[in-house]
């Protein structure tokens, strides 16, 4: 797979900015991070040559022609809901206890831990609230307060994590990495806002 | 300090509480705003119209029925693009096992029903570059040969303009998976489409 993107391999300086051109055109790498770029570009004609290429490829990608749905979609799609009832019950206004596990737990992890199916919810449930007082218990003199983040712990988190992701394409590796991908998006979302 | 994401996230939310209490005029305007993106996303996807359509149908009917158990302060649009990236990992399966290769083209098709599908405001923004139809449909080749996951990345990171994050959360997917599928997505376009980009950008 990676053997077209190096034109000169014998060039461990290329290696590195060819690594890094895909952020660099899209202005994610740091201060530092882009002129080790720029200064390797400047003096390698053929990496140079990479990044216009690249950077014309994306301005390709982005600008194809949008496609929009046919003019009967709604007349449709408004046919077909009358056919179907939400499921569930409505969703009454959060507790007090709610809230605050609202603020204490960071957007992209409650959204990691949120299966897409009610069923899903209600196993996550069941898994979380079982694992949750095991993992506790091996870290010995913790105790589960409700309101302290101290009380849940990294390890508990990941294998909470771990649980509710899954690589609809069968990614091999996903069980392993979600965990520890998902909580250091935490960090890098954040950055990522700076960078943009 | 209100971002321009967080004004449509509080936007979205509004209009889901009041979807999830059976105001279906609100429903109406959650798709409204959302179907051109998830039909351009499916049909770049699979590459038929119709069953993008369908698809697409598909999407919203389902958004309906869950609802009342979509937590309003996720982001509606990660969820939407999560349905309908998973209603096409099925289509994809189905079509494998029983269809072996169906016209691709329907993009560079010059038929009425598809003129009027484009977007007008494409030709608007002066700092496009002025595309030919080859090199559209070259570009449009390109990504069809890409793997399915390689593809489906950069669809959501460069076409549709999610972030890594909000693909890590469609496609529950690590974080570093993401980055380097787009990574190489690119890089392998780029290999492809190198013989006919020269003399631009
Ligand atoms: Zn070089």
């Amino acid at each position: 797979m990676a053997m077209h993107l190096f034109r000169d391999p014998q060039h461990t300086g290329c290696l590195r900015a060819q690594e890094r051109l895909s952020e660099y055109v899209d202005n994610r790498l740091s201060a530092r991070q882009a002129w080790e770029v720029e200064r390797h570009l400047a003096a390698c004609p053929a990496c140079a040559q990479m990044a216009r290429e690249l950077r014309t490829t994306v301005a390709l990608v982005r600008d194809l022609p949008r496609y929009d749905t046919g003019e009967d979609f709604m007349a449709r799609l408004h046919a077909r809901l009358d056919g179907v009832e939400p499921t569930g019950a409505q969703p009454r206004p959060m507790g007090l206890l709610a809230q605050r596990w609202r603020w204490l737990w960071p957007e992209r992890l409650r959204m990691a831990l949120r299966p897409a199916s009610g069923l899903g919810i209600a196993a996550g449930v069941i898994l979380t609230l079982w694992a949750m007082p095991h993992l506790l218990r091996e870290n010995g003199n913790r105790s589960m307060s409700p309101v302290g983040t101290s009380a849940v712990t990294p390890e508990a988190l990941h294998y909470s994590v771990a649980l509710a992701a899954s690589d609809p394409f069968e990614d091999p590796a996903a069980a392993n990495l979600a965990a520890h991908a998902v909580l250091k998006s935490v960090q890098e979302e954040s950055d990522a806002k700076k960078a943009h | 300090m209100l971002s321009a994401a967080g004004n449509v996230m509080h936007a979205d939310s509004a209009l889901v509480l009041r979807a999830q209490a059976n105001d279906r005029a609100a429903f109406n305007e959650i798709v409204l705003r959302y179907k051109g993106r998830i039909f351009n996303y499916i049909y770049r996807t699979i590459r038929h119209a119709a069953d993008a359509e369908d698809l697409t149908q598909e999407t919203f009917v389902r958004a309906y029925q869950s609802i009342r158990s979509f937590q309003v302060r996720a982001s509606l649009n990660t969820w939407l693009f999560r349905i309908a990236t998973n209603l096409c990992i099925d289509y994809v399966r189905k079509q494998k096992t029983h269809v072996p290769a169906e016209s691709l083209s329907c993009a560079a098709d010059e038929s009425e029903q598809d003129a009027q599908r484009d977007i007008p405001d494409a030709a608007l923004d002066p700092q496009r570059l002025l595309i030919d139809k080859e090199l559209t449909h070259r570009v449009e080749a390109a990504l069809e040969q890409l793997p399915e996951k390689l593809r489906t990345a950069l669809l959501l990171y460069d076409v549709e303009g999610l972030s890594y994050e909000e693909i890590a959360a469609v496609l529950e997917c690590p974080l570093g998976t993401v980055k380097s599928r787009i990574f190489h997505a690119r890089a392998a376009l780029r290999d492809r489409l190198a013989p006919y980009l020269n003399g631009m950008g």
